[in-house]
C-alpha cells in the first residue's frame, strides 16, 4: 500500500517536471524563433513581414502579408510555407530558405513555434 | 631487361611514396597516426604531436561536410536554375 | 522592261532592309511599352489600386506619405518620386549635393591631358554622350558600357586602364553625366546579335537566382512602392538614369551602374557577378532601353 503510494507520488512529480521542462524547452524555442525572425543573417522574415501582436519588431517591411491567427493553421502547413513557397505559389517572391538551406530544419521549427504563440487569435 | 625492372621499381616505388605524403587529406592523416604510434610506442613522442593528430582528424571531417555542402549547394543552385529557366517569361509585363 | 524588274527589285531589297532592320528592336519596343505602362498605371494612383499593386500595405500608410500622380519623367527620382519622407530628406541633401566634389574632380581629370598630349575628348564627339550608352557594337557583336569606352581611350592613349566600379573611373562618367543632364537616353537595337543581347539581359532581369531565389525584376518591378524593411524599393524604369549615384550608405561612395547592379546581385544570395562582365553588360542594356526616351539626371544621390 504504501509502496504504490509512493509509486504514484514519485510519477506525479515526474510528470509536473516533464510538463515544466517541456513548457521551458517550448518557450526557448519560441525566443529562438524570434531571433531568426528578426535577424538579418538568420530568416530576416521582418524585411517583408509585419507580426500580429508583436509591435515591438522594428522598420517591419510590407512586401508579404502581416501575420495573423497563424495558431488556426496546421504546423506542417506552416513549416512548409516557410521551407520552399515555391511549391505552393511558383514564381513567388518569398525565398525557398529551408529548401536553399539558408535556414535548419530546427529553425523553421523555431519560426513556427514563434510565430503560432505570437499571432494567437484574440 | 634488368634496366627496365629498375625503373620500374623506382617508379612504383616514388608512387608509393606519393600516396603516402601526397596531395590526399586521409593519407596525410593515417601517415601521421602510423608515425606517431611508433614514438609513442618507443616512449619517445613529444607533448603536442597527439593532439595535431587529432586535430587534422576533426578538420579532415570538416573538409568532407564542407566538401559535401559546396557540392549539394552547387546541385541545387543547377537544379533551380534550370526550373526557372522555364518560368521566368511569365513575369515580363504584357 | 529590262531595267524596270531591276529598278523593282532593289526597291523591294531595300524596303526590304529597312523592314528588317526595324524588326530588330520590335520585341524589345513590345517589352518596352508593356513596362512603362505597368508603371503609369501604378503609380497613377497607388491608393485607389490599393487591392490590385499593394495588397498588403496600409492604406493610411498610403494616404499620408504617397506622391502621385507620377509622370513618365517622375521616375528619374526613383522611389523618391513617390516616397515623401525621403523626398524631403533629399531635397535639403541636394541643394549642397555631395556628388559635386567628385564632379569637379571628373573635371579635372577630364581635361588633364594624357602622356601622350590628348586628352579623352579626343575619343569621344563630345563630353555629354552618357545617353548614348551601353550600346551595341555591331563590330565586335558586344554590348559597350561608358566604363568600358573610357578605359578604351584611356589604354588607347597608352594609359593604364582605371578599376571598375567606384573612384577615378566613377568621377569621370559624373562629370560626363553631368553634361548630359536633360538629355534623353537612346539605346538602340542595331543587329541580330543586339537583339539576341537584349534578349540575355532581359533573361537575366526576369529570372530567380541565389539562396533567396529573388529577381530583379521581383523587387524593382512588382514590388516597387513596397517597403524592404524602412526603404520603399526603387522602380526599374528610370533607374539607369540617376547613375553614376552616390550612395549615402557606407559613408558615401559614388558607384557606377556597374557596381550597382552586382550589389544588387549579390544581394539575392548569388555570386557576385564580375564587373564588365557579359552578364551585367547585357542587364544594363535592357534596363536601359526599358527607359529609352528618358531625360538624364545623373549623378544623384541615393540611400
Amino acid at each position: 500500500m504504501i509502496n504504490t503510494k509512493k509509486i504514484v507520488a514519485v510519477a506525479i512529480i515526474s510528470m509536473l517536471g516533464a510538463s515544466v521542462t517541456y513548457a521551458q524547452s517550448q518557450q526557448d524555442l519560441v525566443k529562438e524563433g524570434r531571433k531568426v525572425f528578426v535577424t538579418k543573417k538568420l530568416g530576416n522574415c521582418l524585411a517583408c513581414h509585419t507580426v500580429q501582436n508583436d509591435p515591438n519588431i522594428p522598420q517591419a517591411g510590407n512586401i508579404g502579408p502581416k501575420l495573423s491567427n497563424l495558431d488556426t493553421y496546421p504546423k506542417d502547413y506552416i513549416f512548409n510555407k516557410i521551407w520552399d513557397p515555391n511549391k505552393t505559389v511558383p514564381n513567388t517572391i518569398m525565398p525557398p530558405q529551408g529548401r536553399s538551406h539558408k535556414i535548419s530544419k530546427h529553425q523553421v521549427d523555431a519560426l513556427v513555434a514563434y510565430l503560432q504563440a505570437t499571432t494567437k487569435a484574440k | 631487361m634488368k634496366k627496365l625492372i629498375l625503373i620500374s621499381t623506382i617508379t612504383v616505388a616514388f608512387l608509393a611514396g606519393c600516396a603516402g605524403t601526397g596531395p590526399s587529406v586521409n593519407g596525410a592523416i593515417q601517415s601521421a597516426q602510423k608515425k606517431y604510434n611508433q614514438a609513442h610506442k618507443e616512449g619517445v613522442a613529444w607533448q603536442h604531436t597527439k593532439s595535431l593528430v587529432t586535430k587534422a582528424k576533426k578538420a579532415a571531417k570538416e573538409a568532407i561536410s564542407y566538401a559535401n555542402k559546396a557540392a549539394y549547394e552547387a546541385d541545387t543552385a543547377m537544379a533551380q536554375s534550370a526550373e526557372y529557366d522555364k518560368t521566368w517569361r511569365a513575369q515580363v509585363p504584357r | 522592261m529590262l531595267k524596270k524588274l531591276i529598278k523593282i527589285a532593289i526597291l523591294s531589297m531595300i524596303s526590304g532592309s529597312i523592314l528588317f532592320a526595324a524588326s530588330y528592336n520590335a520585341q524589345a519596343e513590345k517589352d518596352r511599352k508593356a513596362f512603362v505602362n505597368y508603371f503609369l498605371k501604378k503609380f497613377q494612383n497607388p491608393v485607389k489600386n490599393h487591392a490590385k499593386y499593394f495588397p498588403n500595405v496600409n492604406l493610411d500608410e498610403m494616404k499620408k506619405t504617397y506622391r502621385y500622380p507620377l509622370s513618365f519623367q517622375d521616375f528619374q527620382d526613383g522611389s523618391l518620386a513617390w516616397y515623401k519622407p525621403s523626398r524631403e530628406q533629399f531635397k535639403e541633401l541636394n541643394e549642397f549635393p555631395a556628388y559635386s566634389l567628385e564632379v569637379d574632380d571628373g573635371e579635372v581629370l577630364w581635361n588633364k591631358p594624357f602622356a601622350n598630349g590628348k586628352t579623352y575628348s579626343s575619343c569621344f564627339p563630345e563630353t555629354g554622350v552618357r545617353n548614348d550608352y551601353p550600346y551595341f557594337d555591331t563590330k565586335t557583336n558586344e554590348v559597350v558600357t561608358i566604363g568600358q569606352a573610357v578605359n578604351a581611350c584611356r589604354v588607347k592613349n597608352g594609359e593604364k586602364p582605371y578599376k571598375y566600379g567606384k573612384g577615378n573611373i566613377a568621377k569621370v562618367i559624373a562629370y560626363m553625366a553631368m553634361k548630359s543632364r536633360g538629355k534623353k537616353i537612346h539605346v538602340t537595337i542595331p543587329s541580330m546579335a543586339a537583339a539576341q543581347a537584349y534578349e540575355h539581359g532581359k533573361k537575366e532581369f526576369y529570372k530567380q537566382r541565389g539562396y533567396l531565389s529573388l529577381s530583379c525584376n521581383e523587387c524593382h518591378v512588382v514590388s516597387s512602392g513596397k517597403r524592404l524593411r524602412a526603404e520603399s524599393l526603387s522602380p526599374a524604369l528610370g533607374q539607369t538614369t540617376e547613375m553614376p549615384v552616390y550612395r549615402v550608405k557606407g559613408g558615401g561612395t559614388l558607384l557606377t551602374l556597374q557596381a550597382r547592379l552586382a550589389g544588387c546581385v549579390k544581394g539575392t544570395g548569388a555570386e557576385k557577378p564580375k564587373l564588365q562582365s557579359k552578364t551585367l553588360r547585357d542587364l544594363s542594356y535592357f534596363l536601359t532601353y526599358m527607359s529609352n526616351g528618358m531625360k538624364l539626371y545623373g549623378p544623384d544621390t541615393r540611400k
